[in-house]
């Protein structure tokens, strides 16, 4: 077929390289990695295909490829790779790529994946923060009276808001991107479709909220724990953040709340768990590398960030309860530069592994891919056997 | 290479195929050679082995063969149950210290099989890699050279039982037999100390060791062969019945960093091989091959195109990665990721044969120079210190003709520094 023209893009190699891919050019493509993988489909089986697809250059292959976002990195196939080519290694690289690749504007793809320009990424919140303290006077005098945050609303709320406008619309546009590329090639089956795009997203939801196929890796599954806290604490606190902002600016509910109220239990419990999910990361990251792989700098940066956030959060919490005014709006400051860097540099970072990973799942249930059995892989091959 | 000394021959450390062949080779040119060979039998691993690829020949005749030439030739001095302790000296000038472990059984045994018949103490055969038993008394093969029993003392009761002892005619039986240490003195010495098939227990996802269909390469070599312990019927190790299916792990722990990370050359063609035993005997059995890569070059490209041409005979490109067993039939089913197709392909089969590689056996004796080893055991040729050589897989994983071709270009470089 004359249309059948492969594209390749020769620079793909070096650029997952430089994401954390080093190894993928080892892959020798016996496919022990799709078999020892407990989330690999029958119909579908990954990564050995993204291995070669990375080899070969296939741009497009890896950026449409909903399996990608299947992976949750536990590393069964690193450790029974006989060639040490690291598929985990590399498909977590690849997801970085895509983060990359469907950044708008791209300018944030690039600073995103570099430590160089980390400098000039948290150089824009605290300018912009000092400059909102400048206007409001505050840089010279501590504000007098009992602490509280709220008298920075009007500002911090007019900026966060813009913020996550810009944030959402960006963000927009990379999954409508995604979902379009995902949609042009893959091959439509007969269950395409007849999940319906509702009832996708939900079985989508269903499968994330509960992590059901996170829990299946073998080698890894203390990287499931880990998640699990970060994941859940990062909801409450996302939670708490809309209570209050509604609250605060609908019902002008009173502020700081007591440390009995619901709410602000819920914070407090969504922020510990949120430290000790990232500690959990952090310690295999660090002192489990046979097992986990080696981290990259996507994988550092998002975690210290979210880290940073639920550390900085509880130690501004515990100053304004003892009463320390300056250090308490300092820590504020910092805490809030880091919520900054959280929100607005979302669609470029790891973080927005949040939305490609469940826009993929989405595709998946809607384009009626086949799906790793609920069961364990033993029992799979038991029913295969006997079908 | 200037010669101290006029001693002019040659100690063969190792009595399988390469040694015996270098020995002949150098004794029929005229030099004196010692061959010592730790086990019972000369022969090595190829009496073990069923046919020769790609002619499926079997190997005795050879091997009778290098046997009569061995026996005939009063240049040769071959030491069975010995093993060299020490190597020392320079090149031309060689002092070696060999341990002659006992026997229990002189030369008035004639094989009778009287004391074999009232044993009462069983082991595990290792000719038959443990799959059948032998009695303390044994033989061990059927084609031992030299035509002697032996004793395994690990397991027997001696003059506890001693009935062997009564019921010898010929008072062959030694139970007092004492290990003994000579030394000889040599111009050059020849490594030949072979291979042993990969422990395949370590390679848990293949499940050998724990399910009883899961056989290695070796192992099926014993099933097929007449003298084997199913008399050359293969019949699955769980319940001895006939197999409809069967399928080949080709690369089971090889070409695997976590495992033996090169290729022993000879494991593909080895399963092409006894894929053809399968479909001799068993007409309908369907058979697959997974592979990474089917690595038969030269000459034995026409063999894997004869056994492509089996439409009875599937290759499969895909490694497979596990393995389970069904509880009941004891069945297993190999999983593979069919590359060709990208889709995961599941083979219920009544059998599966691991072809596991070659590990290089080494050498355990203390030796004057340093011999040089690769990364996986092997010892690199050094042809900077004439004196001391290797010969077939002590240097690299090969099949037999090639140790044949090696080890008779060894005993030209190991007479060469007496000319």
């Amino acid at each position: 077929m004359a249309n059948n023209i492969i594209e390749t893009d020769s620079d793909l190699i070096k650029d997952i390289t430089k994401l954390g891919g080093g190894s993928l050019k080892k892959c020798f493509q016996c496919a022990t990695c799709s078999v020892v993988c407990n989330l690999s489909s029958d119909d579908r089986p990954f990564p050995r295909k993204e291995m070669i697809w990375a080899q070969w250059g296939l741009k497009d292959k890896l950026l449409s490829d909903p399996d990608v976002w299947r992976c949750y990195q536990c590393g069964d196939c690193s450790v029974y790779c006989p060639r040490g080519a690291k598929p985990a290694e590399v498909m977590g690289a690849i997801r970085n790529y895509s983060f990359k690749n469907y950044a708008f504007p791209k300018f944030m793809g690039k600073a995103l994946s570099s430590p160089k320009y980390l400098p000039l990424l948290f150089a824009v919140p605290v300018i912009l923060f000092f400059l909102v303290l400048q206007y409001m006077g505050a840089l010279s005098s501590v504000p007098t009276g009992s602490i509280a945050f709220t008298r920075f609303d009007n500002y911090v709320d007019v900026i966060f808001v813009l913020l996550s406008v810009l944030v959402l619309l960006a963000m927009a546009k990379g999954v409508l991107e995604f979902w379009k590329n995902m949609d042009q090639n893959n091959t439509h089956g007969t269950a395409y479709g007849s999940a319906g795009i509702y009832n996708s997203i939900l079985l989508a939801v269903q499968e994330v909220l509960t992590h059901k196929n996170f829990k299946k890796c073998d080698a890894n599954n203390i990287r499931y724990t880990g998640h699990l806290g970060i994941f859940y604490g990062f909801i409450a606190l996302f939670i708490v953040t809309a209570i209050v902002f509604i609250g605060d600016r609908v019902f002008h509910m009173s502020l700081p709340m007591g440390q009995v109220n619901p709410v602000k239990i819920l914070a407090n419990l969504g922020a510990f768990a949120l430290i000790v999910g990232c500690s959990i990361a952090f310690y295999n990251r660090l002192g489990r590398k046979d097992k986990a792989g080696e981290s990259y700098y996507y994988d550092w940066l998002f975690l210290s960030v979210l880290f940073l956030i639920g550390a900085t959060g509880l130690l501004t919490e515990i100053i304004r309860l003892s009463g320390y005014a300056a250090a308490a709006y300092w820590s504020y400051f910092i805490h809030l530069t880091f919520v900054f860097f959280l929100i607005g540099y979302f669609p470029y970072s790891k973080f927005a592994h949040l939305i490609y990973r469940f826009v993929a799942i989405i595709y998946s249930k809607y384009a009626g891919m086949s799906e790793p059995a609920e069961d364990s892989v033993s029992e799979r091959i038991e029913e295969k056997s006997v079908a | 290479m200037a010669i101290t000394n006029d001693n002019k021959s040659v100690c063969i450390i190792g009595g399988g195929i390469s040694g015996m062949t270098t020995a002949i080779e150098a004794a029929e040119v005229g030099y004196e050679v010692y061959l010592i060979e730790k086990a019972p039998s000369l022969g090595g691993r190829v009496v073990q082995m069923n046919q020769y690829f790609p002619k499926l020949c079997p190997p005795q005749c050879g091997v009778e063969i290098n046997y009569k030439r061995i026996r005939v030739n009063p240049k040769i001095r071959y030491f069975t149950l010995a093993e060299v302790e020490k190597v020392s000296g320079t090149p031309g000038n060689y002092d070696v210290t060999i341990r002659l472990n006992p026997r229990y059984v002189n030369d008035k045994c004639t094989a009778c099989n009287k004391c074999v018949e009232v044993c009462p103490v069983e082991r595990p055969s290792d000719y038959n890699y443990d799959m059948d038993k032998t009695k303390a008394i044994y033989l061990a093969h059927e084609m031992a050279f030299p035509m002697k029993y032996v004793i395994d003392d690990k397991v027997c009761l001696k003059e506890q039982c001693a009935k062997c002892v009564s019921a010898c005619k010929y008072d062959a039986i030694e139970l007092s037999m004492k290990p003994k240490t000579f030394n000889i003195n040599v111009g050059s010495v020849v490594l030949a100390t072979g291979w042993s098939p990969y422990n395949a227990t370590k390679i848990d996802n293949l499940k050998y060791g724990i399910y009883k269909n899961v056989i290695r390469n070796v192992e099926m070599e014993r099933l097929a062969a007449p003298n084997g312990p199913t008399k050359g019927k293969i019949l699955r190790p769980s319940d001895k019945k006939e197999i409809k299916s069967i399928a080949f792990v080709q690369c089971a722990g090889s070409r695997d960093e976590n495992h033996l990370a090169y290729c022993s050359s000879i494991c593909c063609l080895a399963s092409m091989k006894q894929a053809t035993y399968v479909r001799s005997q068993y007409p309908d059995a369907d058979v697959y091959i997974f592979y990474i890569d089917i690595r038969a070059t030269g000459r034995f490209e026409d063999f894997y195109v004869k056994v492509q041409a089996d439409n009875k005979i599937s290759f499969i490109k895909g490694k497979v990665a596990k393995i389970t067993e069904d509880a009941v039939t004891k069945s297993l089913t190999v999983v593979a990721e069919d590359i060709l197709s990208g889709k995961k392909i599941y083979k219920t089969v009544d059998m599966v044969v691991l072809a596991t590689g070659m590990v290089p056996n080494g050498i355990k004796a203390s030796m004057p120079a340093d011999i040089v080893y690769d990364e996986f055991g092997f010892v690199v040729p050094d042809l900077q210190s004439p004196g001391i050589y290797a010969a077939g897989c002590t240097k690299k994983p090969s099949d037999v003709a090639s140790c044949i071709q090696d080890a008779t270009g060894t005993a030209l470089k190991a007479i060469q520094i007496f000319v």
